[in-house]
C-alpha cells in the first residue's frame, strides 16, 4: 500500500529525515515511536504534503502512484488521512459543512455524486455514535471551544466519516484521559478492515495495548534504527531509548 | 488626496453650482416641496469663495476618498426629470428569495411605486414618493433639524441637497409594526455618463417598527455616480433595520450620506454588504442625545481587482445610557483599497455611555490596502470605549488542515473567507436576506460574481 524508500527531508533548512524506508501493506498497522525530535512528525507531515516540509531525496509510493507529485488535498482524496496532534480552530465554519465538503470533495475527486444534506446529516449522526459526540459541536465552528479530548475525538470521526485507506495518528493519545483514549482507540478500531492501514505515532504503551500493531518502528535522529514486533515497544515503554543508542554506538564503533 | 482644492476641481465644483443658479426656477418648479428649502449651495459657494462657514473640504474625513476629485467627470443631469422609457418595476426584477417585500424601484433618480403598493402596508402608513406627499410640511415636520440639514464636510450631499428633485419617503405611524420590509432596488444604467442624486427619508412613529432593504446596482458601460441623502429619524421605542446591499460594477461611483436621529430608547440595526463596486463611500452619523439609545452598525465589504470602499461612521453620544457596537470586516484581494473610519463622539455631561467598535480585515494579495482608523472624541468621564483592528492574511495552518480533509485550496479559501465574513451577515436580523447573502457572498468567492439568481435585467432603453 505504502512503499517509502530512502527519504530525506527539511523543514526551514535543517534536515530531519535522513533515509527513511518503510513498507506497509494493506491490513497492517504499524507504530512509530522514537525520542522527542527524531522526526516521527516530519514524517508524518512529509507523507500529506504539508508545504512547510521539502524532500529532497527519496520517494513514496501509495497504491501504486507517486505520492510526492500530488497536491495535499489529492493525496486525502487518495485515501490518506492523518489526525493531528494538536487540531486547530477554524471559527466559523461549523464541523458539519466542514465534514460535508470534505466529503463531497472526495466523491468528486472519485467521479461520484455528490450527497445530499440530509443524507449526510444521517451519516453524521450515526458516526458519532462511534465517538459520543454530541449533535452540538457539530454547528460549532470545527474544533471550536473542543476540550483536547473532544478534539481528538473529533478527528475520529472526521476519520470515520471519509473512510480512508491509510491512517496516520500523531500522538493522538497525548493529553486524553483513560477513559478518553478508550473511546478514541475503540473508536479506531471498528474502522479497522483489511484493506485499510495506519501508521501510528505514540510514546505509551496504553496504545500498543489498544492497538495491537503488527510492526513497531523506532526513529531516531531521521533515521528508522529498529523495527519488530509490539515487544519492540514494551521494551521501550520499560527501558527507554538508551539502550538502543548504546547498542547502535557500539555497533558503529 | 491633496489637503487643497486644485483650480480644476473648484472649476468643476463650480460648473454644479452654475448650473443650480441658471437652472434654479426649473429645479424650484420639478422639486418635491419637502425639499425646496435648500442649503447645499449656500456651503458649496461659501467652500469656494473662502467664506467663514461650517463647510469644509478637503477633510480629514475624506481622507481615502476624494469625492472633488470624482466630481470632476462631466456627468449628465436629470434637472428635467425625463423618465426611462421602461418601467423598471417591470423590466427588472430583484427579490430576495422566500420574502415578501413591499418592493419599489428607483432608476436613475427616478422613483417608480408599483400599483397596489400602499395596500401592503398599515393605514396611516405612507410610503411613496416626496412628490405625492399629502403633507409635506407636516411630515417635513417630524424630522430633526439635525437629521434634515447637510453634512458640513461632504460635497456629494451640498450637492445632492441643491439638485435632488424627489425621493422616496416612509412615514410609520406610532406603534405600527411593518409586516413586510420595504426594499428599495436602485438602479444605474444610462447609455451616457450621469449623475443620479437620490433622496430617502424615513420616519418611525413611537414604537414603530420598519426594516428596509436597500439594493444598489448597476449595469452598462457608462460611468455612473450616484449620490444618495438617507435622513432617518427613529422616535421613541422604535426600532429600524437598515439593510444595504451594493452590487454595482467598477464604471459607478456611489457617495452615500445618511443621518440618523436615535431618540430615546430607539435601536437602529444597520448592516451594509458591499459586493461589487467601483469607488464607494458611505457615511453615517448617529445622532443619539437623549437616553437607552442603542445602535448596532455592521459592515463587510468584499473588494478585488481596483475597487475601493470606505465606510465612515461617526456616532455623537449625548445625553445617558446611549450606546454603540460597530463590526466591520473586510476582505481586499486584487490591488483594491478599503478604509474605515468609526469616530465616536461623546458630548460633554453625557452619562453611562458604552461603544464598541471592531475592524477586521483579510487581505489576500500583497497589492490590497487597507486604513483602518478608530477616532474617539471624548468629553465626559463616565463612559465605556472600547476599540480594535486587525489586518491579516488568511490562516495557512487552517488552509492545510482542510486541504488535508481533500477540499481543494480554492475551496479551502472561499469558506475561510466565506466565514470571515459571516459574523457580520448573522447578525442580520432577517432570515432570508440573511441565507441569500451568505450565498451571494459565496458566489463572489468563487467566481468574483455577486449576482442573485431572483435577479434580472432587462435592457430598459435600449430595444425601444
Amino acid at each position: 500500500m505504502l512503499e517509502i524508500e530512502n527519504l530525506h527531508a527539511t523543514v526551514e533548512g535543517k534536515e530531519i529525515l535522513r533515509g527513511v524506508s518503510l513498507t506497509i501493506a494493506p491490513g497492517e498497522v504499524h507504530v512509530l515511536m522514537g525520542p522527542n525530535g527524531s522526526g516521527k512528525s516530519t514524517l508524518s507531515n512529509v507523507l500529506v504534503g504539508n508545504p512547510k516540509y521539502s524532500v529532497t531525496e527519496g520517494s513514496i509510493t501509495f497504491q501504486g502512484k507517486d505520492l510526492l507529485a500530488l497536491s495535499p488535498d489529492a493525496r486525502a482524496c487518495e485515501g490518506i488521512f492523518m489526525s493531528f496532534q494538536t487540531p486547530i480552530e477554524i471559527p466559523g465554519v461549523s464541523m458539519t459543512k466542514f465534514l460535508h465538503a470534505a466529503l463531497n470533495a472526495r466523491r468528486k475527486y472519485h467521479g461520484e455524486k455528490p450527497i445530499g444534506g440530509a443524507d449526510f446529516l444521517k451519516l453524521l449522526r450515526e458516526k458519532r455514535k462511534l465517538v459520543g459526540l454530541d449533535a452540538h459541536f457539530m454547528n460549532r465552528g470545527v474544533n471550536e471551544g473542543f476540550s483536547g479530548g473532544e478534539r481528538k475525538k473529533g478527528e475520529i470521526l472526521q476519520m470515520a466519516i471519509l473512510e480512508p485507506q491509510f491512517s496516520i495518528l500523531d500522538e493522538t493519545d497525548s493529553g486524553l484521559d483513560v477513559d478518553a483514549l478508550r473511546i478514541v482507540a475503540d473508536g479506531f478500531n471498528a474502522l479497522r478492515t483489511e484493506k485499510t492501514s495506519a501508521l501510528v505515532i505514540t510514546h505509551y504503551q496504553r496504545m500498543l495495548d489498544y492497538l495491537k500493531p503488527d510492526f513497531v518502528h523506532v526513529l531516531m535522529n531521521g533515521r528508522i534504527v529498529r523495527s519488530g514486533d509490539a515487544s519492540l515497544g514494551y521494551a521501550i515503554e520499560e527501558k527507554g531509548f538508551d539502550w538502543i543508542k548504546e547498542e547502535l554506538n557500539s555497533t558503529s564503533a | 488626496m491633496s489637503r487643497h482644492l486644485t483650480q480644476q476641481q473648484k472649476d468643476a465644483l463650480k460648473e454644479y453650482l452654475d448650473l443650480f443658479e441658471q437652472n434654479s426656477r426649473q429645479i424650484e418648479g420639478a422639486s418635491a416641496p419637502m425639499l425646496r428649502k435648500r442649503s447645499g449651495d449656500a456651503l458649496l459657494r461659501n467652500l469656494l469663495e473662502g467664506k467663514d462657514s461650517p463647510a469644509h473640504y478637503p477633510n480629514e474625513r475624506f481622507l481615502y476618498t476624494d469625492v472633488a476629485e470624482a466630481l470632476m467627470t462631466d456627468y449628465g443631469l436629470n434637472i428635467y426629470c425625463r423618465r426611462p422609457c421602461v418601467n423598471p418595476a417591470e423590466t427588472y426584477h430583484c427579490e430576495v428569495k422566500g420574502l415578501q417585500a413591499a418592493t419599489i424601484y428607483v432608476h436613475g433618480d427616478s422613483v417608480y411605486i408599483p400599483d397596489g403598493l400602499p395596500q401592503l402596508l398599515p393605514e396611516g402608513t405612507y410610503l411613496g414618493t416626496l412628490k405625492d406627499c399629502a403633507e409635506p410640511e407636516r411630515v417635513r415636520a417630524l424630522f430633526s433639524d439635525k437629521a434634515w440639514e447637510p453634512d458640513s464636510s461632504d460635497p456629494s450631499n451640498w450637492i445632492n441637497d441643491m439638485i435632488a428633485l424627489d425621493g422616496i419617503c416612509l412615514v410609520v405611524p406610532d406603534g405600527v409594526k411593518l409586516p413586510m420590509p420595504v426594499q428599495i432596488v436602485n438602479i444605474a444604467d444610462w447609455a451616457l455618463d450621469m449623475m443620479s442624486n437620490r433622496r430617502l427619508c424615513i420616519y418611525l412613529g413611537r414604537k414603530a417598527e420598519a426594516d428596509i432593504i436597500v439594493c444598489d446596482h448597476a449595469y452598462g458601460e457608462n460611468l455612473q455616480l450616484t449620490t444618495s441623502n438617507v435622513t432617518l429619524q427613529l422616535s421613541e421605542g422604535s426600532r429600524l433595520g437598515y439593510y444595504s446591499v451594493e452590487q454595482t460594477n467598477e464604471k459607478t461611483t456611489r457617495f452615500c450620506n445618511i443621518r440618523a436621529m436615535q431618540l430615546s430608547d430607539s435601536q437602529l440595526e444597520y448592516n451594509s454588504i458591499t459586493l461589487q463596486c467601483g469607488t464607494t463611500r458611505s457615511t453615517l452619523t448617529i445622532m443619539q442625545p437623549e437616553h437607552g439609545a442603542v445602535a448596532e452598525v455592521c459592515g463587510a465589504v468584499v473588494a478585488g481587482k481596483s475597487e475601493r470602499a470606505d465606510n465612515y461612521v461617526r456616532v455623537e453620544h449625548g445625553g445617558e445610557g446611549n450606546s454603540s457596537n460597530m463590526l466591520f470586516k473586510y476582505v481586499l484581494g486584487g490591488k483594491s483599497v478599503g478604509a474605515f473610519t468609526g469616530e465616536v463622539f461623546v458630548a460633554e455631561g453625557a452619562r453611562q455611555i458604552s461603544s464598541e467598535q471592531q475592524s477586521q480585515n483579510l487581505l489576500t494579495t500583497d497589492e490590497a490596502r487597507v486604513y483602518s482608523r478608530p477616532v474617539l472624541e471624548i468629553y465626559a468621564d463616565d463612559v465605556k470605549c472600547n476599540h480594535g483592528a486587525t489586518v491579516g492574511k488568511l490562516d495557512e495552518t487552517a488552509l492545510f488542515y482542510m486541504q488535508q480533509r481533500g477540499i481543494s485550496e480554492p475551496d479551502a479559501r472561499m469558506l475561510l473567507q466565506h466565514a470571515f465574513v459571516n459574523d457580520v451577515l448573522q447578525r442580520i436580523s432577517i432570515p432570508a436576506l440573511r441565507e441569500q447573502l451568505s450565498t451571494l457572498v459565496e458566489r463572489r468567492f468563487r467566481s468574483g460574481r455577486a449576482q442573485c439568481d431572483g435577479c434580472r435585467m432587462i435592457d430598459l432603453c435600449k430595444d425601444n
